[in-house]
């Protein structure tokens, strides 16, 4: 029997209001406090509507991390921050991490990001980059090889997933890796990934999940199902479902509801997919989930997008 | 025929006197009018000192903003003009609130605190009116050069909007990247034929013999790329005008090699922002300029607008520094004859007081390039 729940799989989309508070806050019209009052009412309203929709771990809201980078990249040493950066290819952009040396963990990094006292015990997921997509998406000025370097980003936030570990119980940490699947990678470029995701990986209870978007899962199976992780996800924007199900993951989260698009999804269309992968694959675990971060949606569709993971969810019974 | 003509390409920050009326906004407003030599300057002044202004006072304003900014660069030399977009708000929001079958349905962040509206087609879409054609014709009527009017472009309309419409048929199908290619194509194309070239068709009919069709979203999806010529090809289909395409900080060698099927006259880019300071005429001074060979290789009859003014920065580039941007261009492409002088981009985050000193060097480092090949 398979066991269907859903998840969001990156950051959430920031009201209008909440973007002006930032703007307000840049030009220096808004207190750092009040800013971060604003952002706690809205990550609380994030974290309420993903309990009432079912999903099995939740996200506090991610609202901010301007990008999916900058929270690390500003604080890891050997890292700086430049100017913007295409975010794949959408109409967003992030600034680019500048790599200028040894890369290590001089403290703390997401202390100021996360808000893990929203959520219940156990059910917080946390979202990070995988090393590929960090590094890679970087501009290494340091000299020293990226190989290396992937393992330099998997240590230090190894050190960091450690340190949370001690003070909360997370219920899941997913790695987001878009640049393992934009391009078609080398095998062997894939393997060295995999050994430096075990590394960032290592010691973490929580469930352990990769997320690939942006670009066609095939291009990254079936390496990627050789990773530790116990969850592997796909963009199904990009992958088409009935090649994904010639594979077999035990563990599967399907990324069907598009997170670019406002156009919500008929229930029962997103069923009858779901349906044809089951009728090819029996896995253990299906997660239903947005292709992609819903921060590209205006907050008013976002919300109708997770409304709907919880609508699929009670159709084919499952949910928390 | 004169050699490195140049021209602007699109916007210009709001003239000094749109923002709140103090003593100094007037003074800024007579020292900019005197300068310009701007008609009719007492009656702008009268209004602004009047105090509390009525509707219809604040739509003269944006008249004499549009008038200022057309006299700004005619002052500066330019010899193809417009109005710096003073009526505008900006490029996508503006044009899609004239079109039937679009909802705006809220902010998105583009980075950090910068945000747009995004909208969704939901349905084919109408045109309700063209949507330049008022601005044009006051531009015309004012200007003492040649004008060029900037329009966004049918592509980047579409990538930059959700949607709801084309992408219905094809939800059944199993491979997502085809469904989501057919339903572009779709839009983009019915974008361009019903809202971009009847915009273009009404300006050309009012007069309009110089057309920029901008699209910084083209080279975000670069397997686009060719979608993008089409639709350009068909938003002036039939349109007896200079068409320039503008395409700004992206990787230009995405647009080859199907820019040669675009049946325009012009590609305006932006380099300067990429190039060093350094003046001279060696390939590592001019490293902003590679993409030139592409032009050759590829489109050589097409004329190239490489951005020799950086907008994104209070340096005020010497004319000797536009001299060997222009004749390195010139250089490497093989034929003089098919460069234009102009700015990377629209001018709108630089202070008047900078902008002006960087037209007049691009005017004059322009007529010190031409002096070269003479």
């Amino acid at each position: 029997m398979v066991e269907v729940y859903g998840l969001l799989v990156g950051a959430y989309s920031r009201s209008e209001y909440l973007i002006k508070s930032f703007r307000e806050f840049f030009k220096k019209k808004l207190e750092r406090d009040e800013l971060r009052k604003r952002v706690l009412e809205e990550a609380r309203r994030i974290v309420e509507l993903q309990v009432e929709a079912g999903l099995r771990y939740v996200i506090d809201g991610m609202l901010e991390w301007h990008d999916l980078l900058r929270p690390i990249a500003e604080n890891l040493a050997g890292v700086e921050v430049d100017g913007l950066a295409r975010w794949f290819d959408n109409n967003a952009f992030y600034k680019k991490p500048i790599i200028t040396g040894r890369i290590y963990r001089k403290g703390g990094i997401l202390s100021e990001y996360v808000y893990p006292g929203l959520v219940s015990p156990g059910r917080w997921k946390l979202v990070l980059p995988d090393p590929y997509t960090f590094i890679s998406l970087s501009e290494n000025r340091s000299g020293l090889k990226n190989d290396d370097l992937l393992f330099q980003y998997a240590e230090a936030l190894n050190s960091e997933l450690l340190e949370l570990q001690k003070k909360y119980t997370l219920g899941q940490v997913q790695l987001s890796a878009p640049s393992l699947v934009w391009r078609r990678l080398d095998k062997d470029v894939l393997e060295v990934v995999g050994e430096a995701v075990a590394e960032m990986l290592k010691g973490v209870v929580a469930e352990k999940m990769l997320y690939v978007y942006f670009g066609d899962g095939l291009n990254a199976l079936p390496t990627i199902l050789d990773y530790e992780v116990d969850v592997v996800g796909f963009d199904l924007t990009y992958t088409n479902i009935i090649l994904l199900a010639e594979y077999d993951v035990e563990r599967i989260a399907l990324g069907i509801i598009d997170g670019r698009n406002s156009l919500r999804e008929d229930a029962e269309v997103v069923i009858k997919k779901i349906d044809k992968y089951l009728d090819k694959r029996e896995p253990e675990t299906l997660y239903v989930t947005p292709s992609c971060e819903l921060e590209f949606l205006p907050v008013d569709i976002a919300d109708e997008k997770v409304k709907l993971i919880s609508e699929i969810l009670g159709r084919i019974g499952g949910g928390e | 025929m004169r050699l490195f003509p140049t021209q602007e390409v699109g916007s210009l920050s709001r003239a000094p006197f749109l923002k709140k009326i103090t003593p100094s906004v007037i003074e800024e407003t007579k020292r900019w009018g005197e300068k310009l030599n701007v008609e009719e300057l007492d009656r702008l002044l009268s209004i602004l000192k009047k105090g509390k202004m009525t509707s219809e006072d604040e739509a003269i304003l944006y008249d004499y903003a549009s008038l200022f900014a057309i006299r700004f660069f005619e002052s500066a030399g330019l010899d193809v003009v417009w109005d710096g977009e003073q009526k505008r708000v900006e490029m996508y929001e503006h044009p899609l609130k004239y079109v039937e079958g679009v909802k705006f349905l809220g902010v998105v962040k583009v980075w950090d605190a910068e945000f747009y509206r995004k909208a969704s087609f939901t349905d084919s879409p109408i045109l309700v009116r063209p949507y330049h054609l008022e601005e044009f014709l006051f531009v015309k009527s004012k200007a003492r050069r040649e004008v060029k009017i900037p329009l966004t472009g049918a592509y980047t309309l579409a990538d930059w909007s959700f949607d709801e419409y084309y992408i219905r048929k094809y939800l059944d199908l199993d491979d997502p990247v085809q469904a989501r290619l057919k339903a572009k194509e779709e839009m983009v194309l019915d974008i361009a034929r019903k809202i971009i070239r009847p915009n273009i068709v009404s300006l050309v009919e009012a007069g309009a013999r110089r057309i920029q069709i901008d699209e910084p979203a083209v080279t975000s999806k670069p397997w686009e790329v060719p979608l993008m010529v089409e639709a350009l090809n068909e938003s002036i289909k039939g349109v007896n005008a200079i068409v320039t395409l503008h395409v700004c900080y992206s990787d230009y060698t995405k647009l080859f090699p199907y820019i040669a099927d675009a049946k325009i006259n012009q590609v305006s880019i932006e380099c300067a922002n990429r190039d060093s300071r350094e003046p001279g005429l060696s390939d590592e001074a001019r490293v902003g300029y590679g993409v030139v060979e592409y032009f050759r290789e590829y489109a050589r009859w097409l004329e190239v607008a490489p951005g020799v003014i950086d907008v994104h920065t209070d340096f005020v580039e010497p004319s000797e520094l536009v001299r060997d941007r222009l004749v390195y261009v010139a250089k490497r492409h093989g034929d003089e004859s098919k460069i234009i002088a102009c700015n990377d981009c629209g001018l709108r985050t630089r202070s008047w007081d900078i902008a002006y000193m960087k037209e007049k060097n691009l005017v004059k480092g322009a007529m010190m390039a031409e002096e070269f090949f003479k």
